[in-house]
């Protein structure tokens, strides 16, 4: 295989240093919009909370040091952002290749529904091969069920917005009736899924906290996706596809299998989050086992400016949102709804500012 | 742009301050001052299974002084344990988890604060300082059932998770019904989630289509809907308000209430627990606990259940209170 030399628009012609320097500017360029997105949606909910009889921003400055307080409070922060990294650096790929994922909240459940049937069914296994096991289990069902919209769009030309948003009901359905159906414990009047055996357990990383290993493998995982994306032919045909597929295939790429590839991968990722969290975290499957990781996750992409490398640092603020709202009324009782305001504009704030980035783009 | 500038400057100047008063905070936690955290699965804005949770920790606030906070969790499994913690390490000393759902993290969070107390909504465990408290709603509707059996051709019930509240509660009106007239057609049926105000007056709606002219919701936050669909359907249809006083939405077919001051209920296991008595077993109010459960008839509306229903209801009632009736199977 020959490697394509991928530097980029005209970048080749340019001196190293001189590279290496616009390089960076266009990094902390990147690095602005998204912080003055969160500032603007700060600020906002200051104000908002403000209107309401709070006193904004002790509220927020608790907010900030609670979630940073001790070892557990920053674990809590990083397990939250293990889905929400997985998940957006996935879908950095599906989208780079103009796959509009919507269905990475179905794919989740997929994945977790696969990693339970995985960790409750095989019994007499080591961790050492139990726990591979469930990921590639959780990682398949997902990749499966992203293929499907795949499949769908270059078989059919079924627009994947439709079909990922589709697709996302019969999981979270088919979730709800496995639960409460076969795949309910049976000693367990409450809709769950049995425990899962405790060789499926993702091994902890800190003890004392809930934080697994899984936080490692999405940083790693995200690491890959970069350089798959911006490092290997493969990764350049599949950014190929989704700038120009007629250029593409004019080319001789296969726009096809790329676009289902894509969907694979984020499906995959969205998958294995799932499974992490049944694994990781609940030990159980649940009908409600994702909070809208899913959904959150196209605003980690997003923010991240589709790079899965800035889906860790985008996932790790959305974690850091998303411990903070509780914090936010177990510390200033601010009731859930508003907290739910807040975050809304903060990713109304996200988005608005994406689409300010993307503009010109367009037009070039 | 200058706005935002200002803003900032004082959230810079205010930051010490913050930290000296969580710095203070910490400190109080060692002192005797009590404080409860509640932990609910919905919004507390709504009447229904997460005000009755609020209800109790109010109580708590206000009978016994206590210091309380409260935090509002999407059915997200996931945040159940790492809620807990943050009251635990605060040094809240009674927790109560208002739901089933919760008694899996409370358990793995009471290893690690054996000197808390976590109190579990809808529960009957009791495994060292996690207490289970249950509040038998299939009693009450029990009494509703008999009452449906006895006015009415056909009864419907909407409920919202398919979860053991729920299914006890229906399980009790089933029972109810069923001690009239053993051939009594009920007919059921779950929305899947305690939010969809829309579904359940649906689910009502079909129900009274179908010849039902009892219809009693119980789906926390989304009963009003069914209340709402029962009310468009004419005089016709009766139906108890239950938790909350509901009169407001159907005026016409309310014909009783059932509520159920879980938050006193709540205010003496605590009481008991400050005193140095926690229980020593799981907790189930009844109709027994006349200070937890009422059971009344409304005389305002344009159909009332007539007395002699009424004097048999408050027999069965005391029979029940009694232990002589079973309202449920095991």
């Amino acid at each position: 295989m020959t490697q394509i030399d991928q530097q980029g628009r005209g970048g080749a012609a340019t001196p190293p240093p001189l590279r290496i320097l616009r390089k960076a500017a266009s990094a902390g360029l990147a690095m602005m919009r998204p912080a003055a997105a969160l500032a603007v949606a700060l600020f906002c909910g200051t104000v908002l909370l403000g209107l309401n009889g709070f006193d904004g921003i002790s509220v927020m400055i608790g907010m900030v040091f609670g979630v940073f307080q001790d070892m557990r409070s920053v674990s809590e922060v990083l397990l939250k952002a293990v889905p929400l990294i997985l998940i957006g650096a996935g879908l950095c790929v599906a989208f780079r290749c103009r796959m509009w994922n919507i269905g990475a909240e179905g794919q989740f459940y997929a994945g977790a529904v696969a990693a339970t049937f995985a960790g409750v069914s095989v019994e007499g296994l080591t961790a050492w091969l139990y726990v591979p096991l469930i990921t590639l289990a959780g990682a398949l069902g997902g990749a499966f069920w992203g293929g499907i919209a795949g499949y769908l769009k270059v078989r059919f030309q079924a627009s994947e917005i439709v079909t990922t948003i589709m697709l996302n009901y019969i999981a979270l359905i088919a979730t709800s009736y496995l639960v409460t159906g076969p795949m309910k414990d049976a000693q367990a009047a409450y809709p769950q899924s049995a425990r899962l055996f405790r060789e499926a357990w993702i091994p902890n990383l800190i003890p004392g906290t809930r934080l697994h290993v899984g936080i490692l493998v999405a940083l790693v995982l995200a690491l890959a996706l970069y350089v798959f994306l911006y490092r290997s032919s493969a990764g350049y045909a599949m950014r190929v596809v989704g700038i120009n597929p007629f250029a593409a295939a004019y080319a001789g790429i296969r726009t096809r299998g790329n676009m289902v590839a894509a969907m694979c991968i984020s499906g995959g990722m969205a998958g294995l989050a799932g499974a992490f969290e049944v694994a990781g975290v609940t030990r159980r499957l649940y009908q409600s086992i994702s909070p809208g990781y899913g959904f959150e996750g196209i605003a980690v992409a997003l923010l991240a400016g589709n790079n899965p490398l800035g889906a860790i640092l985008s996932g790790g603020l959305f974690a850091v949102l998303r411990s903070g709202a509780e914090l936010m009324q177990i510390t200033s009782q601010v009731p859930q709804v508003l907290v739910l305001v807040i975050q809304g504009i903060v990713i109304l704030s996200v988005v608005a500012f994406a689409a300010i980035r993307w503009q010109p783009w367009r037009k070039g | 742009m200058g706005l935002c500038v200002g803003a900032r400057a004082v959230r810079i100047g205010v930051m010490p301050l913050a930290i000296a008063g969580l710095l203070g905070s910490g400190a109080v936690a060692w002192a005797d001052q009590l404080k409860m955290g509640l932990l609910v699965p919905g919004s507390v804005s709504e009447e229904g299974w997460n005000r009755i949770g609020y209800n109790a920790l109010k109580g708590v606030e206000e009978q016994l002084g206590a210091e309380v906070s409260y935090v509002e969790l999407q059915q997200n499994p996931a945040s159940f344990a790492k809620a807990f913690y943050d009251y635990a390490s605060q040094g809240y000393q009674v927790i109560l988890g208002h739901g089933f759902e919760f008694q899996d993290a409370a358990l793995e969070v009471a290893e690690q604060y054996p000197d808390t107390y976590f109190l579990i909504s809808s529960s009957d465990i009791h495994e060292g300082n996690v207490i289970g408290l249950n509040t038998d709603t299939s009693q009450p509707f029990y009494l509703m059932g008999v009452v449906a059996a006895k006015m009415g051709q056909k009864a419907g019930l909407v409920g919202g998770m398919e979860i053991p509240p729920i299914q006890q509660a229906f399980e009790g009106f089933k029972a109810g019904a069923r001690s009239v007239n053993p051939d009594f057609p009920i007919s059921e049926a779950y929305i899947g989630n305690f939010t969809d105000t829309a579904a359940a007056k649906e689910a009502a709606l079909s129900m009274i289509a179908q010849g039902a002219d009892f219809v009693q919701p119980n789906a926390s936050g989304a009963t009003v809907g069914g209340f709402q669909g029962i009310a468009e359907s004419g005089k016709n249809v009766g139906t108890f308000s239950i938790f909350s006083d509901f009169t407001e939405v159907a005026p016409d077919n309310i014909l009783g209430l059932y509520k159920a001051d879980y938050a006193q209920g709540v205010v003496e296991v605590v009481r008991s627990i400050m005193d140095g008595n926690p229980p020593q077993s799981n907790v189930a109010f009844g109709l027994k606990d006349e200070k937890v459960m009422q059971f009344t008839f409304r005389d305002d509306g344009p159909s009332s259940v007539p007395e002699e229903i009424r004097t048999e209801i408050a027999r069965i009632a005391a029979e029940i209170a009694a232990g002589n009736i079973r309202t449920m199977s095991n």
